[in-house]
């Protein structure tokens, strides 16, 4: 793993597991706070929700962290929007998330076993 | 513009975040759930059911404040909550109080005895154009933000963190004038070891008018810059408190 060498452990699945699915959103393109909670909710076909409540917190900590990268533009009478974008170590970030995920998904299934049909 | 007025200020009356954090979040609160709801009308929702359904997704429960709360806090202002407002009010204008005067008393002496200046390092120069530096930032920045018109200044807090930076580099000047000049009474005591004495005695002389006039000048330029912080705090609440009565 490169950069901060993420492991996802039991303990820690809520962070991580809501970090990926942000920042996967954000690695589609720019969006604005509502716009990821709809497209992780479209994607997942409604299994994963973000409440804002829960969103605008993470989104702003990743941000603090330089994960990612927020925005305001100006458009006119609509007033100021805000929009994140993902920041190249964002990006680096995600990756050793999906590898940790994996990983943890893999050992998880070694244990509990495959579905039998 | 928002139909969500009365949750928008219910939120900023529980959002201790400091400013202009807590500006920007209820800005971005307020477009999120506007745009939300125009997403749900277009998908062909009713104005109730967008309304619901926006409701619905903006549930902002106190534990969601308190983790934004966190996130914006500093390590100093996470000490200060745990005073109660009343003491934290009291507490800094006692403070700001002190600063002033300590800063009245010191320029005072600092500009009425002339001898300071002909005793200062050459380094105090830089200082003092660090501090007219400061001086004139401030000046535009002040008359952006106390007189009328200022409703059109598109960001209050621009260039109000360059006059805090301004009075660390004036704070970094005036030190490192005095290590050079110790530096350069060093190699005079090399060369003319009977004269220590006075050439030492010569050097403190000099590091303390270097270090009063810089100090003075710093904070001076700190001053400056927490009444302008203060009043660009003060217009991007306004802002704010104006999109959630719209």
């Amino acid at each position: 793993m490169t950069g901060k060498g993420v492991r996802v452990e039991p303990q820690s699945l809520a962070k991580h597991f809501n970090e990926a699915l942000i920042l996967a959103s954000l690695e589609g393109g720019p969006k604005h706070g509502y716009q990821l909670a709809l497209d992780i909710e479209e994607r997942s076909h409604e299994r994963f929700g973000f409440k804002h409540g829960t969103l605008y917190p993470i989104l702003h900590k990743l941000e603090k962290e330089g994960l990612i990268e927020g925005a305001w533009s100006d458009e006119g009478q609509r007033g100021k929007r805000k929009q994140y974008v993902l920041t190249p170590d964002g990006s680096r970030y995600l990756e050793e998330l999906r590898m940790s995920w994996k990983d943890l998904m893999e050992r998880f299934v070694g244990v509990i076993g495959e579905v039998k049909t | 513009m928002n139909g969500f007025s009365d949750v928008l200020a219910e939120t900023a009356s529980r959002l201790t975040v400091p400013e202009p954090a807590r500006s920007r979040i209820l800005l971005e609160l307020a477009a999120d759930m506007g745009d939300l709801y125009a997403a749900y009308m277009d998908r062909g929702r009713s104005e109730a059911q967008a309304r619901a359904a926006v409701l619905e997704h903006f549930d902002l429960s106190d534990e969601s404040l308190r983790e934004l709360v966190r996130v914006h806090d500093t390590p100093l202002q996470g000490m200060l909550n745990g005073l109660s407002s009343q003491a934290r009010s009291r507490w800094e204008r006692l403070v700001l109080g002190v600063v002033v005067v300590g800063v009245t008393i010191a320029l005072g002496r600092a500009v009425f005895q002339g001898g300071l200046l002909a005793s200062a390092s050459f380094f105090v120069w830089p200082v003092f154009a660090g501090g007219a530096l400061a001086l004139g930032v401030g000046a535009v920045r002040i008359r952006g933000l106390f007189w009328p018109g200022t409703s059109g200044l598109r960001n209050p807090s621009r260039g109000v963190s360059l006059i805090l930076g301004l009075a660390g580099i004036e704070v970094f000047l005036g030190f490192t004038g005095v290590w050079i000049e110790l530096y350069r009474t060093a190699l005079r005591l090399t060369q003319a070891p009977g004269e220590s004495l006075v050439l030492l005695v010569g050097w403190l002389e000099l590091a303390s008018a270097t270090l009063t006039l810089t100090l003075s000048i710093a904070l001076a330029t700190t001053l400056l810059w927490f009444l302008v912080a203060g009043q660009a705090g003060a217009l991007e609440r306004q802002r704010a408190a104006l999109l959630v009565k719209q």
